[in-house]
């Protein structure tokens, strides 16, 4: 077993969190060790790109930094990959205002995407709140495996090929519930009076 | 833009959720971790028993079925395992044993089947047990199977004899179903030799010079062809049992 396992095994993410709560400088190299790989990944599944990944990486670390405290994360896990994601998108955004750039983000959401449009920016992240509520439910409406290849494909913005291989089922039968998922989410929104 | 407040939104799913969803995604890959390592102790179990099971059938078959070799109808006989005439034994280091042994050998059928050992005599001719190899053509001298006459003509016992280093060893098998129907065999038929053959374990037959087979014991169905002589394909000269075994 290398020195580096053991070091990730012996740390738990209480620790770390107790570290940040006390602003220990130790707790950002060690959410590096732990989670840094895990992070570069969902950055790299938004970005495509190596360079930004690594600037998102940082940012992240340093957003967790300035929220804990006063936030104490249930899930340090989760709280982190929420704020990459939002890092990264927000990254992408600020790309993609200046270049179009391939990213499994938008090609995950395109058909809901035909479905949908938006008539405003400014109440966007209000907005962005509220739909969150109802995606959320529907989430928690959907079977185990749908919930899973949702938050997979939608949030963590994973290829169609690791989740066939997550789940161990065929890639046709990830793109059928993914449609489903649409199919279904585009209704739930609907009957909710989101229409964006 | 337009995507973006959806994918907005979806950023602000609910913590539990998406912590649900690591934990998951985390046990899953950690199985699929677990399914690519080798598992010494699991595969050595599996090579453990797929050996046994091997063994035990290589073993159940010997026993069940005779080898293959020399193949007469569905009946399967090795024929080196065939009684063969060939390997000269030193006959007088054997009668010489013989004579040291006989009272003993005797006395202890005498005991066993409560007769009188007066009563009781040791076959004169003793029929031989060799094997031939069927790679070398070498012969391998087996055994010696002598008889223990009563005084009335009839077999009480067989003795096998064995050699063992410069000496010999015996081994006695008193009475049973295969001396039963040896005698019954050769007092019926007072002046005809017979073959005897050692077919596998437990497993012998006299064949008569017209192919008549009678199994002594392990009794088997053996599909007799016309054409084949069997008597002939047996004997190898000296090899025979006759009533003169218990004149």
């Amino acid at each position: 077993m290398s020195k580096r396992t053991e070091q990730q095994r012996a740390i738990t993410d209480e620790e770390i969190i107790e570290l940040y709560w006390h602003r220990k400088e130790d707790a950002i190299p060690l959410t590096d060790k732990k989670y840094g790989q895990f992070l570069f990944r969902i950055a790299y599944n938004i970005l495509h790109d190596k360079l930004d990944c690594e600037e998102c990486q940082n940012d992240t670390y340093l957003g967790v930094w300035n929220a804990i405290p006063p936030t104490r994360p249930a899930v340090f896990p989760a709280f982190i990959t929420q704020i990459m994601r939002r890092i990264a998108i927000n990254r992408y955004k600020e790309r993609t205002s200046k270049k179009r750039i391939p990213s499994e983000l938008t090609t995950s959401m395109e058909d809901v995407d035909n479905t949908l449009c938006s008539n405003s920016s400014v109440e966007a992240e209000y907005e962005a709140a509220e739909i969150g509520k109802i995606i959320s439910d529907y989430v928690r409406s959907l079977s185990d495996r749908q919930r899973y290849i949702f938050i997979d494909r939608f949030y963590l913005a994973e290829d169609i090929e690791t989740i066939s291989a997550d789940l161990s089922i065929s890639i046709s039968t990830v793109y059928r519930e993914i449609e489903k998922i649409k199919q279904g989410l585009r209704l739930h929104l609907e009957r909710n009076d989101i229409f964006i | 833009m337009k995507s973006y407040i959806l994918i907005d939104g979806i950023s602000h799913l609910d913590a539990d959720l998406l912590a649900e969803h690591l934990q998951k995604k985390e046990k899953l890959k950690n199985k699929a971790k677990s399914k690519r390592k080798f598992n010494l102790p699991k595969w050595s179990a599996i090579a453990a028993c797929f050996a046994l099971i091997l063994v035990s059938v290589t073993f159940i078959l010997n026993d069940l079925l005779p080898i293959s070799g020399g193949e007469f109808g569905e009946f399967k006989i090795n024929l080196s395992e065939v009684e063969y005439i060939g390997e000269k034994t030193n006959t007088e280091k054997l009668q010489n044993y013989l004579s040291d042994h006989e009272k003993e050998i005797l006395s202890r059928v005498s005991q066993a089947e409560n007769i009188g050992m007066d009563f009781l005599r040791l076959s004169d001719k003793g029929v031989e047990h060799v094997t031939l190899s069927e790679k070398t053509n070498f012969i391998n001298y087996n055994y010696i199977t002598y008889y223990v006459i009563s005084n009335v003509g009839s077999i009480v016992a067989s003795v096998d004899l064995f050699s063992v280093d410069d000496t010999f060893n015996y081994t006695i098998t008193l009475g049973g179903p295969a001396i039963d129907e040896l005698n019954k065999v050769l007092l019926q038929n007072p002046n005809v030799d017979f073959v005897l053959i050692y077919i596998g374990p437990f497993t012998e037959a006299i064949i008569a010079p017209d192919n008549t087979i009678h199994f002594l014991n392990g009794k088997r169905d053996l599909i007799v062809e016309e054409n084949i002589d069997y008597y002939s394909f047996f004997n190898k000269g000296e090899n025979v049992v006759n009533s003169s075994i218990l004149e």
